[in-house]
């Protein structure tokens, strides 16, 4: 393309196009296969709680008994949605920030489609019966060192970019990444090896302290940092204002790296394992509420800047529903930590809700607005309904808050009191648990709904089907126009896009 | 725009290699660790498995101690001696008196008892067959109660 003027902006926009057109498949097919895995993990989220509730529902299919689909339910949504969701915004963020084209999409793509595999063959191995039964780690043994290995290919060529980027100033979404990218190999090995490895050689208590940690280390240094990196280039992204307070991001990323680590071992409350090590997880716990609040200030102060951007952007509307669900989590996390509350909940629904509260209602609400800020970049198409995004904003905040309050807070303490009650008969506790169990499943029959929007407006956009405009796509009602007024020059859209394409 | 220094491939090589080396050597660690804390384990299990398996030895020893005669040729025996003698069993001998109480069935908790008994019983029979000659007679006694196992 041949320039008229070469004035920085217009280099700096094209080497930004030129980034988005190099990952355009990796980070779409990323995109689109987490969010059918989601929709997977979703249905059998849902046969798993309606079973909870209603054990004859579908008792003719050994493949389909609780515990299976207990494991395939979160297996799916961990490693299907959630990590290949971060995949796609690690890469694409990184090259971003770097200023650095992606020079291996190919290779990228490729690990891709095998990860894909070994999520669907460890799955289905699952719900055969072959997991392997430690939480978090289901996948039958031999998944697990490819899942390393296809990590690494994957994330190798964001350090990379991160190594040759343009220009000195390193972004605070930058920090988060670079951590992450180190702290998830090191997490993911070090958690398979001593909960699998050493599972069924006399160590059943190592396996079980380590099986407890990696799901606080898995939730905490590597999907909260990827989280709060899409937090920090989203906010002051989209309100066009630098971030609230430098050196609260500083204190932030420090508190978060220094406490994360530690966490875990407080779900082994009175267990065999040394009283220091469950102590201490609890306290660090508790802790977790200091990054969370330093974070949380940092982002709704910089949204609030421009209050019509929260209300209008999409993609901001959906960063800031999951900072504040990161506050509740780490709440939650903190009350449920105190040892005279774990008397209910250390055994009771409570642990499962505070899990899908994080996962669904602060790491998959901050994935959803970085989705809705890359996808319309890397594809050159703007999303094609408002009422589609609007109906997956709602629907999904509708189901995380039906999970937290009834079935997390409401019928995790009611399941603790019952446990802790000798006295109380299987009826009872069945009668008074059944609406709380009821809750889990309605919970989820609204976010697979607004999934399914999600899924069919991401697949749209894939197969470049969104609307064609200079303007982005806007959570506003008018009854005529566009906020913006009239529509763009799109032949000159048309005229960029080619131009883009001979490149 | 500005060159940009810093991206060459001498740089993305050196990365990417020690990308891998990390990978590799954190592996590597894990695996000395790993069979560093294997050489210590002491299974629980399997100890107490070595005392249960000694125990077991000695009570099937005692147990053969007590069989001397092959079960099989006693009741062929036993049989031969009802279908030739039957009136002989209503004569009181001193065997035919203590195999008499011994042909009623034992009652229910009688199964029970030998299983905690037969240690205790085994040094009361041990001894016996020390006198050579009645002690084929005196492990009868026993063996008939521990039949109805």
């Amino acid at each position: 393309m041949s320039t008229e003027t070469n004035s920085p902006y217009l280099e700096d926009t094209q080497l930004r196009a030129d980034i988005d057109r190099s990952l355009r498949h990796p980070v779409m097919f990323f995109f689109t296969s987490g969010a059918a895995w989601l929709a997977v993990s979703l249905v059998l989220g849902i046969l798993f709680s309606a079973k909870v509730h209603s054990p004859g529902f579908l008792d003719g299919c050994s493949f389909l008994n609780t515990g299976v689909l207990y494991q395939a339910h979160l297996s799916t949504m961990i490693y299907g949605w959630g990590a290949q969701a971060a995949f796609g915004v690690i890469i694409w963020l990184m090259s971003r920030l770097s200023r650095q084209e992606c020079k291996a999409s190919g290779l990228i793509l490729t690990a891709g489609h095998v990860w894909n595999a070994c999520i669907a063959i460890g799955t289905i191995r699952i719900l055969m019966g072959e997991g392997s039964g430690v939480a978090w780690m289901y996948f039958p043994k031999f998944i697990w060192p490819v899942l390393l290995a296809i990590y690494f290919f994957i994330g190798i060529w964001a350090v990379i970019a991160f190594r040759v980027r343009r220009g000195g100033h390193i972004y605070i979404s930058q920090w988060y990444l670079m951590a992450t990218l180190f702290w998830f190999p090191w997490v993911f090995i070090s958690g398979h090896l001593f909960a699998i490895g050493y599972l069924g050689e006399g160590h059943e208590m190592m396996a079980t302290a380590a099986s407890a940690w990696y799901r606080s280390a898995l939730m905490f240094l590597f999907f909260t940092p990827v989280a709060i990196a899409s937090a920090y280039y989203i906010a002051p992204k989209v309100t066009g204002r630098p971030v609230y307070s430098y050196n609260l991001a500083l204190f932030g990323f420090w508190a978060l790296a220094i406490v994360g680590p530690w966490t875990g071992f407080q779900r082994l409350m009175g267990a065999p394992i040394p009283s220091f090590m469950q102590f201490l997880s609890a306290g660090a716990a508790i802790l977790m509420l200091i990054p969370a609040i330093a974070v949380a200030i940092n982002i709704l102060k910089t949204a609030s800047a421009k209050k019509d951007a929260m209300a209008h952007s999409p993609s901001l509307r959906f960063t800031v529903a999951g900072v504040v669900g990161l506050l509740v989590f780490a709440a939650l996390g903190a009350l449920m930590s105190v040892p005279g509350v774990m008397k209910y909940t250390q055994f009771s629904t409570a642990q499962y809700g505070l899990e899908i509260t994080g996962l669904l209602g602060f790491f998959s609400m901050c994935m959803y607005g970085a989705i809705y800020f890359i996808v319309p970049r890397i594809t050159n198409r703007e999303w094609i309904s408002v009422g589609l995004i609007r109906q997956h904003f709602w629907l999904t905040v509708y189901g995380v808050l039906f999970i937290a309050i009834f079935y997390t807070l409401g019928g995790g303490f009611l399941h603790g009191e019952i446990l802790e009650n000798v006295n109380e008969s299987q009826d009872s506790a069945y009668t008074r648990l059944f609406p709380y169990a009821v809750s889990l499943t309605t919970g989820f029959i609204f976010i697979l709904i607004a999934t399914f929007f999600f899924c069919c407006h991401l697949l749209l956009m894939w197969l470049r089907l969104g609307r064609r405009s200079s303007h982005p796509t806007l959570l506003v009602r008018h009854a005529h126009g566009s906020p913006h007024g009239p529509e763009g020059d799109l032949d000159k859209l048309e005229n960029l896009d080619s131009n883009l394409s001979t490149h | 725009m500005e060159p940009n220094l810093r991206d060459t491939p001498l740089r993305r090589f050196n990365t990417f290699w020690w990308g891998l080396a990390l990978f590799v050597v954190f592996g590597i660690a894990c695996f000395f660790l790993r069979t560093f804390v294997n050489d210590e384990m002491t299974d629980v299990d399997k100890e107490r498995g070595q005392e249960r398996l000694v125990k077991k030895d000695k009570v099937e020893a005692a147990q053969a101690a007590a069989l001397k005669v092959d079960p099989t040729s006693v009741f062929d025996k036993l049989q031969n001696t009802l279908n030739a003698a039957p009136a002989a069993s209503a004569v009181a001998s001193p065997e035919a008196a203590e195999m008499a109480p011994a042909a009623e069935p034992t009652p229910a908790p009688a199964p029970a008892a030998p299983v905690e008994e037969a240690p205790a019983e085994a040094p009361t029979v041990t001894p016996a067959p020390a006198p050579v000659t009645p002690a084929p007679a005196a492990p009868a006694e026993p063996v008939a109660p521990t039949n109805p196992e």
